[in-house]
């Protein structure tokens, strides 16, 4: 999986590269305390998961109904992840246990 | 040993031989007295009163830095921390795949686990090639691990050793459990020697769990 750094809400998450399965979006998703972005400004205010974790950008659940790590490509093709500010880095992914 | 322990072992013995032979049965049972007073009595409600740490003289300490030392080999009659534990064996099942801590916290469904009980659970082992840093508890066993949660829970409420952060519906607690309770894995955690954690962080909301974690501060 390709991350973006570390959580700023728990300090510990990695933030994830993570494609929504219903709106395709690459977004921003912490493994830890389930809190996501639109793109890499996590000053931003995002959405927070309960049950589920909500996709910034349609509300559907990031750890089910399709959503996956997103690949190389599918991140090239993302406008925001090619800017100066966002430095990549590769790591074991975690598939969620569903 | 700690040199704590170290230290109170041979003050004992300077007793022992001042005493002479004489004294020396007397004073054995003196000092088996005051070992049990203060084993018993004086180190429980120093620690809890004061919230410090005195030296244990039952238990062996745990090293200041670097995972914990478990037991190898030998299988253990309770679980050891694992997604698969049935969260039902250490929690009350409240329903619709929600469970209670003694304490009142609420583990449901969520998080990649798929459960935060599972979540939490995957801190009870270190993740050595995990991207970041993952604090670990030293405790795997499930048990052992909710009790921990717990007794931070109950800090964080009584605001007592805690710094709190709001994240909209979120708290996020930061307790410091004013004892070593983890240690920080990861990979970042190992470059650093993995380094003890002291505290607990606890996102919440309301008394459901998002995500429990030992930090070092």
């Amino acid at each position: 999986m390709f991350s973006i750094g570390i959580c700023p809400t728990c300090d510990a998450g990695v933030l994830g590269l993570r494609k929504c399965g219903v709106c395709r979006r690459v977004v921003v998703l912490c493994d830890e305390c389930d809190a996501a972005w639109i793109d890499h400004r996590v000053e931003a205010r995002g959405t927070r998961g309960d049950e589920t974790m909500p996709c910034p950008g349609c509300q559907a659940d990031l750890w089910s109904g399709g959503a996956t790590w997103a690949t190389p490509a599918e991140i090239k093709a993302t406008t925001w992840c090619a800017g100066p500010d966002v430095t990549l880095t590769e790591s074991e992914p975690f598939e969620p246990r569903r | 040993m700690s040199n704590q322990n170290q230290q109170l072992i041979r003050l004992a013995l300077r007793l022992f031989r001042r005493a002479g032979r004489k004294l020396a049965c007397g004073a054995a049972i003196g000092l088996c007295l005051a070992a049990v007073l203060y084993v018993l009595v004086l180190q429980p409600i120093a620690e809890k009163r004061f919230g410090v740490s005195l030296p244990s003289i039952l238990t062996a300490d745990r090293p200041a830095d670097g995972p914990a030392e478990r037991p190898a080999g030998k299988p253990s009659s309770r679980p050891s921390a694992d997604r698969d534990v049935d969260p039902g064996s250490v929690l009350t099942s409240r329903g619709k795949g929600v469970y209670e801590s003694p304490a009142g916290i609420r583990y449901t469904r969520g998080s990649q686990h798929g459960h935060r009980f599972a979540h939490v659970l995957a801190h009870a082992r270190d993740e050595p090639n995990r991207h970041g840093q993952h604090g670990v508890f030293d405790e795997d066993d499930p048990a052992a691990v909710v009790a921990l949660v717990d007794e931070a829970y109950e800090l964080a409420l009584a605001g007592e050793r805690t710094r709190v952060e709001r994240d909209g519906q979120r708290m996020v607690y930061t307790v410091d459990m004013n004892r070593r309770v983890g240690y920080v894995g990861g990979e970042s955690g190992a470059r650093k020697g993995n380094p003890a954690a002291r505290h607990i962080k606890l996102v919440m909301i309301e008394d459901r769990l998002i995500t429990a974690f030992p930090l070092r501060r």
